[in-house]
């Protein structure tokens, strides 16, 4: 007689195996969900970080040419990859910087220039993998160019 | 006991699901707000490919809408119709002329700054110190459907122009002539005495040099120190990186007779304007300002004819050599056997007589003067007494051109300024083979021991040598500057004190300032151009 509620308690406090299998198989379901999405989530960011990395080297290097210098400044200008871990592993290859002669729009005669970019892909430090290429086309005034005076 | 313990136990288990159910909800709230954040940062780095297309695009159009009035700005009766598209492409760049303009002469302009309705947020002055003339067009960014993604933009074009030697730029050095070897110079000593010649002198302004290469030949010294005295010297460079490599180094000597750094600043191109071939060498520092037929509107010889049309002053035209006098004119010629003031190798290389214009500055008769090289020697007789040369201020100004008969034919070798001059003119020489001319002063200051002569010296292609007056004592003040494309320098025989000789503008307080009568000076006289252009956003509707 004095047993009996101790038992019933004790029932009642306990949970089933097919309960706690169903509570394990849900909890892992959802740390799995939470480990993958966390791993997409930081490989998406890693990649962010790439392409923004490389948009804005392509950027700066077109903006340096429209300012006046000539590709070869630019590539001395601009950080070197070479010594450059983040813009290394950012890049692939080296953005090209072609300068493509002239256009004339109404009698305007401009320089033209085109700066194409790859984003790394890859998650091996040891090699590269071409992503998503971009290209900017730029132009600059033919004048400043023609003033400058050749060396002696 | 029993109920206690029954009421215990359902109470803890509440306590921990409740518990459990906000760290899921906390858990959930940070899930969500990474997830929610990666996913802005992704979409952020999306768009950074269009913004960087966008960006680029924007300078594109700033620098080809520049392009544009730098070159078509300053030709004469420029004309771009109204809401005319140039297009680099969709979203790569572009401009549309708003307005567009109709025979554009940005050389004639009489506007100032302080004529517009409105100059904000423009800057008054701008690139150059001193007041100028300008022109404002406007170009805008072509319809969106047409630009593409490109910002709306406004881009003013400010066409400026005014006379440099009136904005302090008193010794202006331009680029020499096209196919010449030797060297633009102003600066070597050169052997002695009426032979030799050096550049020793002071001015009293700013020295702009137009284009260094010109002073260079393989046997000038680098860095090349300019030898004359100056109080600031400015050079129009456009090399894209300088240093360490500095082509063609130059740098001046200051009043002191140490050395001047140049002004290193940026510069926008300037221009007198087209003198025929390609659009581009417009830019390129030459000075075609005497007889130009390809910019009209900064022409000294058609602005004798403007004048002449117009009713002002009419032109005379110096082409015989008889001996000549009027009573209604301000000149006369003689003919000497014997000279009043002999010229540097007389008689060697002359008639048997000397062939003399003489040319009276204050004179109420005196009209524009076109002088070709039928005489030798010109003498500009200056006021005789202080009243004179104070009311000559106030006369209408005159231009005076000298040039040779005809291709490389004989030309005016000698020129003689008589006591001082205050009367504003503009003595302008254009010779085809750099030959020199001699300029010397005679008789004696009106007072004290300075020759003050007014004048705006323009010199293209002639070996000008100043020839210091034989009294020690006696100095030179030429009052109004210089515009030179050749050689300018100073004879050994007068020593190498460079207080001698002296450049100083117009507005020399050293002489009345009394303002001409007739149309304002700077008409009178050529004008540099340049362009500042104000690129601006446009607030979305």
């Amino acid at each position: 007689m004095i047993l009996r509620p101790h038992i019933a308690r004790a029932r009642r406090a306990a949970y089933t195996l097919i309960e706690v299998l169903a509570a394990g198989a849900i909890i892992s379901v959802g740390t799995t969900a939470m480990v993958t999405l966390s791993a997409t989530l930081m490989l998406q960011e890693e990649l962010s970080t790439r392409v923004a990395v490389t948009r804005s080297y392509q950027e700066n290097m077109v903006r340096l040419w429209q300012l006046g210098l000539s590709s070869v400044q630019v590539t001395a200008v601009m950080p070197s990859q070479a010594q450059n871990a983040v813009l290394q592993q950012a890049i692939f290859g080296n953005p090209a910087l072609v300068e493509s002669g002239t256009t004339t729009l109404n009698g305007v005669v401009m320089e033209t220039a085109t700066c194409t970019a790859v984003v790394n892909l890859s998650q091996n430090p040891a090699s590269e993998t071409a992503g998503a290429s971009f290209t900017l086309t730029a132009v600059r005034p033919r004048l400043t160019t023609t003033l400058r005076p050749p060396p002696p | 006991m029993r109920l206690h313990l029954h009421h215990k136990h359902p109470r803890n288990t509440g306590a921990l699901m409740a518990a459990a159910l906000m760290l899921m909800v906390v858990s959930g709230i940070f899930i969500s707000s990474w997830v929610t954040l990666m996913s802005t940062r992704a979409a952020q780095v999306s768009y950074l490919e269009e913004i960087s297309r966008r960006r680029v695009g924007l300078e594109s159009s700033r620098l080809l809408g520049w392009q544009c009035l730098s070159d078509q700005g300053f030709l004469r009766n420029g004309t771009l119709p109204a809401g005319q598209n140039t297009l680099l492409g969709s979203s790569i760049g572009g401009f549309n002329t708003a307005n567009g303009w109709t025979n554009l002469n940005a050389y004639t302009s009489t506007s100032t700054a302080g004529g517009m309705s409105t100059v904000f947020p423009f800057n008054h002055t701008g690139l150059r110190p001193g007041a100028s003339y300008l022109t404002v067009e406007q170009l805008v960014r072509p319809s969106s459907g047409t630009a593409g993604n490109i910002d709306d933009y406004n881009a003013w074009q400010f066409l400026k122009t005014m006379p440099p030697v009136l904005s302090g730029d008193v010794f202006c050095i331009y680029r020499k002539p096209d196919g010449v070897v030797t060297e633009l110079d102003v600066y070597r000593s050169t052997g002695s005495g009426n032979a030799g010649h050096h550049a020793n002198w002071t001015v009293e302004g700013r020295t702009v040099v137009r284009h260094p290469p010109s002073f260079f030949v393989s046997s000038t010294p680098s860095p090349l120190q300019l030898p004359f005295r100056t109080k600031s010297l400015y050079i129009q460079s456009h090399a894209a990186a300088e240093p360490p490599n500095i082509p063609y180094p130059v740098y001046g000597t200051d009043r002191n007779g140490g050395p001047l750094m140049p002004s290193n600043l940026p510069v926008v191109p300037s221009t007198t304007g087209p003198i025929g071939g390609s659009t581009n060498s417009m830019h390129q520092g030459y000075l075609k300002v005497v007889r130009n037929n390809d910019n009209p509107d900064n022409s000294l010889w058609h602005f004798q004819d403007r004048e002449s049309t117009a009713g002002r002053t009419p032109t005379v035209t110096i082409d015989v050599a008889g001996v000549f006098n009027s009573a209604t004119e301000a000149y006369w010629i003689a003919e000497q056997k014997t000279p009043t003031y002999t010229p540097p190798g007389w008689p060697s290389g002359y008639d048997d007589k000397l062939r003399v214009l003489f040319i009276k500055l204050d004179s109420q008769h005196l009209k524009n003067m076109r002088i070709y090289g039928v005489v030798d020697q010109i003498i500009f007789v200056g006021q005789s007494n202080a009243t004179a040369f104070s009311n000559a201020a106030a006369m209408k100004p005159v231009i005076i051109t000298i040039m040779p008969s005809g291709s490389k034919g004989r030309w005016v070798r000698d020129i003689r300024f008589e006591r001082e001059n205050n009367r504003r003119h503009v003595l302008a020489f254009q010779d085809d083979n750099g030959r020199p001319v001699e300029f010397s002063w005679v008789n004696n200051p009106i007072s004290g021991t300075e020759f003050r002569w007014r004048c705006v010296l323009v010199n293209e292609y002639q070996s000008v040598m100043f020839n210091m007056p034989s009294t020690l004592t006696q100095s030179i003040r030429w009052i109004g500057g210089v515009m030179t494309n050749w050689a300018v320098k100073r004879r050994a025989a007068g020593g190498t004190n460079p207080s001698r000789l002296l450049f100083t503008g117009d507005s020399d307080p050293a002489v009345p300032a009394a303002t001409n009568s007739g149309p304002a000076f700077a008409t009178f006289l050529p004008r540099d151009a340049w362009l500042e252009s104000y690129f601006l956003p446009v607030a979305p509707p």
